[in-house]
């Protein structure tokens, strides 16, 4: 029966993988799993890899796009059919998963990544760690930040200058932008991704899981309380309007929101030709309550999957080479995501990049507040996320306070992590 | 005159005629199978085998590349059962399917009637505009709709602000988003199935329908006696289609417009099937729960054909 399904995935991997990736590989070639969620990321990455192959003509690279949704089953599947890629562009939450069930190689079995893991940003490095093994380079990521329209803000009476910093302060102000100027308030977050909640709980200075991963402690005193100081802005004060996935961006985009606390992504989208028809700022996300000045990541970063050592040793090669400062930043420059080198402005390109795109600054100037997002553990993470999402859906209906829902619910996925299979 | 009966027809020897119609029968018995064969291997091995193996996964622990698959028995259909998800994805599912049989099944009755009577060139335009969601994809649709229901920049905002009312969150709020879904598949579905009825319509015989009106009856009497009893059958289809349809293409505007939120109140039980498999690869649950989606399709189905088959009327 085995055999059979081996025989079936090896067939489906060759139908979902494009031509040129599933063609007999030549010896010197480096099969590269990648998403690009944007025209932008897609150009980049291949001017990028021309750059690459004209510095190492003996090797061709052969990337191949996938959907953002799929690539980690489609890594699995191309695993079994005994053709994984060499490298895969991973999501951070899933490094345990790749590690554990897709043979993820571990960085020490190349002697360079010990000096080209030195040269990301330090609050980055350990984006790739599990088990005391580095497994995930540092790539593409983003964090939230504060978005703010200053014309609003002023028609409001407030001042461009000095954005908020604390939570209290942000929804003060935009309750001020409300009532004196007819548009919404704020938006902060809505209730459809667990990185949203880990975001709120984590700016409020709580941990989401204890030191051994195994039990979730975000019911602590400060959970519930920066769960409870993003309840009271939607429910109490009523400075943020009911939203779906998608429509708090059009709804700043276009001049109708005061604030806007979202992922450092939607940068690109009002920068350049998209321009928005207000004076745009960007700033760090404001700290809930306790907060120690923490806010988690999103995006992926390249994992190694070749098995064999040859792969192994060109697929090191092309992290080495996008490892390096104006590599990484022009990665990010091209595509809107957070650098990831430890100086990036260090960089001339990055210098004129920064004149034309000043708040470009901005996200550089929140780098150091990054922690790695959570990884729920175990074969039920799709019922823990669920759960801490619709957590949030159930603060946002106003079904019960902070104290009552937070609680329980840690309680609930506790018992959903106890009986999982690590 | 005697005339040899060997010379004027030469027969085969009896032991040969019987070895000729042994293999003329066995090439009638076996042609059928080997015409059907392709289409037979095909079915087996992308239909029945996966449905099959689907079914014996289901009582499995494994995460899809794992050498070990652990045998669990039942526990990831009373694992289901325990699921954040799945009461709220059975409830959905059910309002998916019972919501579509008004305004799917329905609803595009009297407009095909409509289209009907009114003739062929006329209602070219009503035709074009009525399918024309039908060939649009999903994906693309479901985006359009997200911009058109923003409750702040969104079109239909436009058009209602400016009589000074206020377009609510419809997929922002749990008591709205399910509904707001059901609606766009409805306008998604809507011309696909006015075009099955007015199939349906253009079958009946017209010299039935003059002979009625000879007799002076009204155009309900004609609905109700002529033209509804001879479009029982396309119904059934329809009906049967439209259920399969809402358990299964629904999936593509929960999955971009709302994720399955807010707090699950727009999943359903394909949704929950595709995140369990693919997006936590817990394949044993996943499987679980197509195993359960099937037969409840099965169910449905085998149930509404019972009830409705002495109900069809055939020309």
């Amino acid at each position: 029966m085995k055999a059979l399904l081996r025989a079936a995935l090896a067939g489906a991997a060759m139908m979902i993988s494009s031509l040129p990736a599933t063609a007999q590989p030549a010896t010197s070639d480096v099969v590269f799993y990648y998403y690009a969620i944007s025209p932008a990321q897609g150009a980049a990455m291949n001017a990028l890899i021309g750059k690459f192959e004209a510095e190492n003509p003996d090797i061709k690279m052969r990337p191949v796009v996938k959907n953002f949704q799929t690539l980690n089953a489609e890594i699995k599947v191309a695993l079994v059919a005994g053709q994984p890629p060499d490298i895969g562009m991973i999501v951070t939450q899933s490094i345990a998963d790749m590690v554990e069930n897709a043979k993820a190689i571990p960085f020490d079995r190349d002697p360079s990544s010990k000096e080209f893991m030195t040269r990301f940003f330090p609050t980055l490095r350990g984006l790739g760690d599990y088990n005391g093994k580095t497994y995930l380079m540092p790539f593409a990521h983003g964090m939230a930040l504060l978005y703010y329209n200053k014309d609003l803000m002023q028609k409001a009476g407030l001042d461009p200058a000095n954005p908020p910093r604390k939570w209290e302060d942000l929804v003060v102000q935009a309750k001020i932008v409300q009532e004196k100027t007819s548009k919404f308030g704020l938006f902060a977050l809505g209730s459809d991704s667990d990185w949203n909640a880990q975001t709120l709980l984590i700016a409020g200075g709580a941990d989401i899981l204890d030191p051994s991963g195994k039990k979730f402690v975000f019911d602590s005193p400060q959970g519930i309380a920066a769960m409870q100081a993003w309840q009271d802005g939607i429910v109490k004060h009523k400075v943020q309007p009911l939203l779906a996935s998608g429509q708090s961006n059009q709804a700043f985009a276009s001049g109708n929101l005061g604030f806007t606390v979202t992922t450092s992504g939607m940068l690109l989208s009002l920068t350049g030709d998209r321009k928005p028809p207000f004076e745009l700022g960007v700033t760090t996300m404001p700290m809930i309550g306790s907060g120690k000045g923490q806010v988690p990541n999103s995006g992926a970063g390249m994992m190694v999957f070749a098995q064999d050592e040859a792969r192994q040793k060109r697929a090191f090669k092309f992290l080495e080479f996008m490892s390096r400062r104006e590599n990484s930043n022009y990665w990010s420059m091209s595509t809107g995501y957070m650098p990831t080198a430890a100086d990036p402005k260090a960089d001339p390109a990055m210098q004129a990049y920064l004149k034309v795109n000043p708040h470009y600054g901005a996200l550089i100037d929140a780098m150091p507040t990054v922690v790695p997002k959570a990884a729920y553990p175990g074969d039920r993470s799709a019922d823990l996320q669920n759960l801490i999402t619709t957590m949030l859906a159930d603060l946002i209906a106003n079904k019960g306070t902070a104290a009552q829902i937070v609680p329980a619910r840690a309680k609930e996925m506790n018992a959903i992590l106890a009986a999982s299979q690590m | 005159m005697t005339v040899s009966f060997e010379r004027a027809v030469a027969l085969p020897a009896p032991g040969r005629l019987a070895r000729a119609v042994s293999k003329g029968r066995w090439r009638n018995r076996v042609a059928p199978f080997a015409y059907l064969a392709p289409a037979m291997l095909l079915l087996g091995l992308f239909t029945y085998w996966p449905l099959l193996y689907t079914f014996v996964l289901s009582f499995f622990r494994w995460n899809l590349v794992s050498p070990d698959m652990q045998f669990v028995g039942i526990d990831n259909f009373t694992g289901l059962s325990d699921s954040p998800m799945f009461d709220a994805a059975m409830r959905n599912t059910a309002f998916y399917v019972l919501g579509s049989i008004p305004l799917k099944v329905l609803l595009p009755i009297p407009i095909a009637a409509f289209l009907w009577a009114m003739g062929g060139g006329r209602s070219f335009a009503y035709k074009t505009i009525l399918f024309l969601p039908t060939i649009l994809s999903f994906v693309v649709v479901s985006l359009v709709w997200m911009y058109l229901l923003n409750p702040i920049v969104g079109l239909t905002q436009a058009v209602l602000g400016s009589v000074g009312i206020r377009l609510p969150s419809l997929l922002g709020d749990s008591d709205t988003a399910l509904w707001t879904i059901l609606g766009i598949s409805t306008w998604k579905i809507i011309g696909f199935n006015t075009i099955l009825y007015l199939a349906g319509l253009a079958s009946i015989n017209r010299d039935l329908l003059d002979a009625m009106r000879l007799d002076g009856a009204r155009d309900s009497q004609v609905f109700r006696f002529l033209v509804w009893p001879l479009l029982t059958p396309t119904t059934l289809f329809v009906l049967v289609a439209t259920v399969i349809f809402s358990l299964q293409q629904v999936f593509t505007p929960i999955d971009i417009l709302t994720r399955g939120g807010p707090a699950n109140a727009t999943t359903n039980l394909f949704h929950m099937v595709y995140i369990y498999t693919f997006e936590s690869f817990n394949v044993g649950l996943g499987a679980a729960g197509t195993t359960f989606l099937f037969l409840l399709i099965l169910l449905v189905t085998v149930v509404k054909l019972k009830l409705l088959e002495r109900w069809v009327h055939y020309q």
